[in-house]
């Protein structure tokens, strides 16, 4: 009782900091306008499908989103949207180093490339992909004999995904990179670290919050994917069929209540996915004293 | 450690930062490298380092060659201008690092290296700041810590690239002194680099000039402000005014004058640059063998009073400065200036008159 009297007769001020002395003016305004925009923008087309998919039977639904072929869709396009994003972390890193760390003949125009799977209709990807890789094709037939099958497969998946989602790392751990001091590793050097000890305890740690963010950002982006699965995938049910897809073919049937449960499933695991990557960011960042 | 430099060649592309320095350091010395931007100062600290690697030359450690040997295993302390901190990581960590980096049984337990950085953190004044991340610091702390970073693995040798650059002139002074006693106590053989002259002076055993890649002249602080080697010296060494005048039968020439100068080793006929500082002119009644000019302006500064004389010809004017409490000559006032010291430069090698005792 005393706890609440005390707490009741605090400033509201402090309770709720809101206002804080800014060199630019408008706080209420510009809140006001972004809170509006987000919501126009992102959260009222998000409450339509929570709406629609309200018109299920809470029995219905989950029948829908419990039945073996959606759990296997669902597996498949978190599950190969994770392995993209790792192999872009890795690969992606490594581009980025190449393009800020070397000066070669080409390079602006390697730089330039990075950014052609945001441009290119990913429809096209798709089909590039599904020629290249199919038995027949010309990379295709070079894995066939080795026995890995890579369009119409898991891996055909995985493909698509971390083609897309390339430019995402790149783009983001470039300017961590550009930033970074070489005088560092020099420092690392002098005193006795070898370049394996300098790689790991230098330079990843500095770069961890750019790979964070470079990695939610093509998970993000992988797990929306459709355009350039669907060609390579063969979409084969239980086996390569991506949830995307999945709903696609609900609305097919007309089955619009359908689809829209299978999409507030997706994006219910996508926003935790995302949220618990988010607060390992801020703990990475708020570890290099940025504060 | 003993430090021997021999014959270092260095190119930056076309560029030559280094043309064949020669260099000596002694065990236990406070070298400075000396010189204007671009001069090859701190590409000469970062090849004893072995952070470049010299296109011709050696570096020798107590007589052995470090031709083959990697910055890693050199046990060279190193701060950079910059510090160089490693921002995710906390002090005790930062200082830490080169103790935990070692393998196998070189490597001392977590709680030594952590008693380790504590007592360096004690020696570089900053007790208890353990906890702290670079981004926390000031930019003395944090150049403290960077000092005790290089002192953790216990160098043969400290380099220091413009420790102080970045300071305020107040941070650098104390720091300075500091540096100096605690070179006296840990007795580190340390080379820093420093384009402030009186940094220099102040805390170096010996001071080596440097410019466009080359040492022009190698001495103690008495050596470099008394015996000047050079007029790049002269002039880089506090202010100095330069007067054109030619040489002849043992006489300095200034236009139709004879210049008395105070006693000095002969110099070779013809065209010569005589250099003199403003404290080391004198006013004068005796017209003979002295300077005549017109004083153009008197300025007044804290230790001294700066006067202006046009002395005619194609010089400037020249500068004088007078002791505090000395009477002033008026501007427009008519005066005859006499060197007391000077430096006489015939194109090559310079001579000197000695201040009387």
């Amino acid at each position: 009782m005393t706890g609440q009297a005390s707490l009741s007769s605090r400033p509201l001020a402090r309770l709720w900091p809101r206002r804080r002395p800014s060199v630019l003016p408008g706080f209420g305004l510009t809140l006001g306008f972004a809170v509006f925009y987000l919501g126009l923008l992102v959260l009222l087309p998000l409450a339509a499908v929570f709406l629609r998919a309200a018109g299920l039977t809470p029995e219905a639904f989950w029948a829908l989103v419990t039945h073996p072929r959606t759990i296997a869709a669902l597996r498949v396009s978190f599950g190969a949207s994770l392995v993209a994003a790792f192999i872009n972390v890795g690969f992606g890193a490594l581009t980025a180093w190449v393009l800020v760390r070397y000066r070669f003949p080409g390079r602006r125009l390697l730089d330039a490339v990075v950014d052609l799977p945001f441009a290119l209709p990913t429809a096209v990807a798709g089909i590039a992909l599904s020629s290249l890789y199919a038995v027949n094709g010309p990379l295709g037939g070079l894995l066939a004999p080795l026995g890995i099958k890579v369009a119409y497969t898991w891996l055909g998946v995985v493909v698509a995904l971390t083609f897309i989602g390339l430019p995402f790392v790149v783009r983001t751990v470039q300017p961590v990179l550009e930033d970074l001091d070489k005088g560092q590793e020099e420092a690392a050097a002098t005193l006795g670290a070898s370049r394996w000890q300098t790689l790991r305890r230098v330079v990843l740690p500095a770069l961890a919050p750019a790979l964070l963010t470079g990695f939610t950002l093509a998970f993000a982006r992988a797990v929306g994917e459709y355009g350039s699965v669907i060609f390579i995938a063969g979409n084969l049910p239980y086996r390569t069929e991506i949830a995307p897809l999945l709903i696609v073919i609900q609305l097919g049937e007309y089955n619009y209540a359908g689809a829209t449960a299978l999409a507030v499933v997706m994006l219910v695991i996508a926003f935790v996915l995302l949220l618990a990557i988010n607060l390992l960011q801020a703990w990475s960042r708020r570890r290099l004293g940025g504060v | 450690m003993r430090i021997d430099i021999q014959g270092i060649h260095k190119e930056f592309g076309q560029f030559p930062a280094l043309r064949g320095v020669e260099l000596t350091i002694g065990d236990g010395e406070l070298i400075a490298l000396l010189g204007p931007s671009g001069s090859g100062k701190t590409t000469l600290l970062r090849v004893i380092a072995g952070l470049e690697r010299p296109d011709a030359g050696q570096i020798l450690f107590n007589g052995a060659d470090m031709a083959d040997t990697p910055v890693q295993e050199r046990n060279v302390g190193f701060v950079f201008q910059h510090y160089a901190l490693f921002r995710h990581m906390t002090v005790e960590d930062n200082i830490a690092f080169g103790l935990a980096v070692r393998r196998g049984r070189q490597r001392p337990s977590r709680a030594q290296r952590r008693a380790r950085a504590r007592e360096l953190l004690e020696l570089v004044q900053m007790g208890g700041l353990h906890h702290r991340f670079p981004a926390q610091l000031s930019g003395g702390q944090r150049q403290r810590v960077a000092l005790a970073r290089a002192l953790a693995i216990d160098p043969a040798v400290l380099l220091l690239d413009e420790p102080f650059g970045a300071l305020d002139a107040k941070v650098r002074k104390d720091l300075r002194r500091w540096l100096r006693a605690l070179h006296d106590e840990t007795g580190h053989t340390t080379v820093f680099v420093t384009h402030d002259q009186e940094e220099a002076l102040e805390l170096a055993d010996r001071v080596v000039v440097m410019r466009d890649g080359i040492i022009e002249q190698i001495g103690t602080p008495e050596d470099l402000c008394l015996r000047p080697a050079t007029p790049f010296v002269y002039g880089f060494l506090g202010d100095t005014n330069m007067l054109a005048v030619l040489v002849r039968e043992g006489t300095a020439w200034l236009g139709d004058r004879a210049l008395a100068l105070p006693p000095a080793p002969p110099v070779p006929d013809g065209p010569a640059r005589l250099y003199v500082r403003p404290h080391d002119f004198r006013f004068t009644d005796d017209s003979d063998g002295a300077i005549p000019g017109t004083v153009q302006a008197i300025r007044r500064r804290l230790d001294a009073l700066r006067i202006e004389v046009s002395v005619g010809g194609h010089h400037g004017p020249v500068e004088v400065a007078l002791p505090a409490p000395a009477p002033a000559p008026e501007p427009g006032q008519t005066v005859w200036l006499r060197p007391i010291a000077h430096g006489l430069f015939p194109g090559g090698q310079g001579v000197f008159s000695e201040y009387e005792a």
